[in-house]
């Protein structure tokens, strides 16, 4: 009885203890085969040297006498099969754009929002020296637009799922595509 | 001859005051967006300081495997006490037990082997 007693104790508190360890972000880890941070990061990499490499920046450049491209970052749609947010390789491309100093930055969306807001605020309640006025923000060349799809072949316990992110960047004056970039990312998936 | 002199006095201070107001570059729509913005900014400002919770929940699969566990032992636990049972195991319900559509009735025993019903 005793004996049994420790052992279903001892079952008990293997079942329950968890191991949890750090491990480099570099690292890659696949383990449902879902899209995860290795993933992010691959697309990440990959548009940050496009968009950069890429001859739309010189052509600007030459065009508006030096004068660097002021890009905002527009919607990206997940039209895949998982739950995947694009900000966590777009912010690494934003942050590719403000350390290199090669291209301008403004913000959209919430954000933007958020700061016409503070200045509307600024205008009842901020001294006149530090009161930051409308009507002066900078307006933006170039959006960055995007779209994430995947395609699932399952049957029985193998599946092959294949991902495509694509980020576009259009000039706003022209409506042109200056730039495409895409990566595609194919998973085997054995259960 | 005064009043025009008066009217023509007027027009150049609104149009002195309005270029006066307007900086180099400044947006000459620019108060607008100030009406617009001074509606919406204590909604839109009420945030400031504070983390916005966008969370979602990801797909475990041991996870979900032990919440549908708990599911169906919370309510098996619920239709015991509805029905004065005791039993814990849902083998014993009646309903569930006699039920045509789970246990056919040919070819199949679906009675207690040990007490013989």
């Amino acid at each position: 009885m005793t004996i049994a007693a420790i052992a279903v104790s001892g079952m008990v508190i293997s079942s329950c203890s968890r191991q949890v360890t750090r491990v480099s972000t570099d690292e890659t880890i696949d383990i449902s085969g879902n899209w995860n941070n290795s993933d992010s990061r691959m697309v990440a990499q990959e548009m940050t040297q496009s968009i950069l490499g890429h001859a739309w920046l010189s052509n600007h450049l030459e065009q508006h006498t030096g004068k660097k491209p002021v890009v905002v970052v527009g919607m990206v749609q997940n039209k895949s099969h998982e739950h995947i947010d694009a900000e966590t390789f777009v912010k690494d491309v934003e942050q590719t754009f403000i350390q290199t100093q090669r291209v301008r930055l403004v913000q959209g969306g919430k954000k933007r929002e958020e700061l016409r807001a503070e200045k509307a605020d600024q205008q009842a309640n901020a001294s006149l020296s530090s009161m930051k006025k409308f009507g002066l923000e900078n307006g933006a060349d170039y959006i960055l637009q995007g779209s994430i799809n995947s395609i699932v072949d399952a049957h029985k316990r193998q599946k092959v799922v294949s991902y495509q992110v694509n980020l576009e960047l259009t000039n706003i004056q022209t409506n042109e595509v200056v730039w495409i970039g895409d990566k595609k990312i194919t998973k085997y998936v054995k259960n | 001859m005064m009043i025009s002199f008066l009217g023509l006095m007027n027009v150049s201070i609104i149009s002195h005051a309005q270029d006066g107001s307007l900086l180099p570059d400044q947006n000459p729509r620019y108060a607008e967006s100030v009406n617009k913005y001074s509606k919406i900014a204590d909604s839109l400002t009420r945030s400031q300081g504070t983390t916005v919770q966008q969370t979602y929940k990801a797909y475990d699969l041991y996870e979900a495997r032990e919440e549908r566990r708990q599911l169906r032992r919370e309510r098996n636990h619920q239709y015991s006490l509805s029905m004065g049972l005791g039993y814990g195991n849902s083998w014993y319900y009646p309903g569930y037990r006699h039920s045509s559509y789970l246990y056919p009735s040919f070819g199949y025993r679906t009675g207690n082997w040990w007490l013989g019903w």
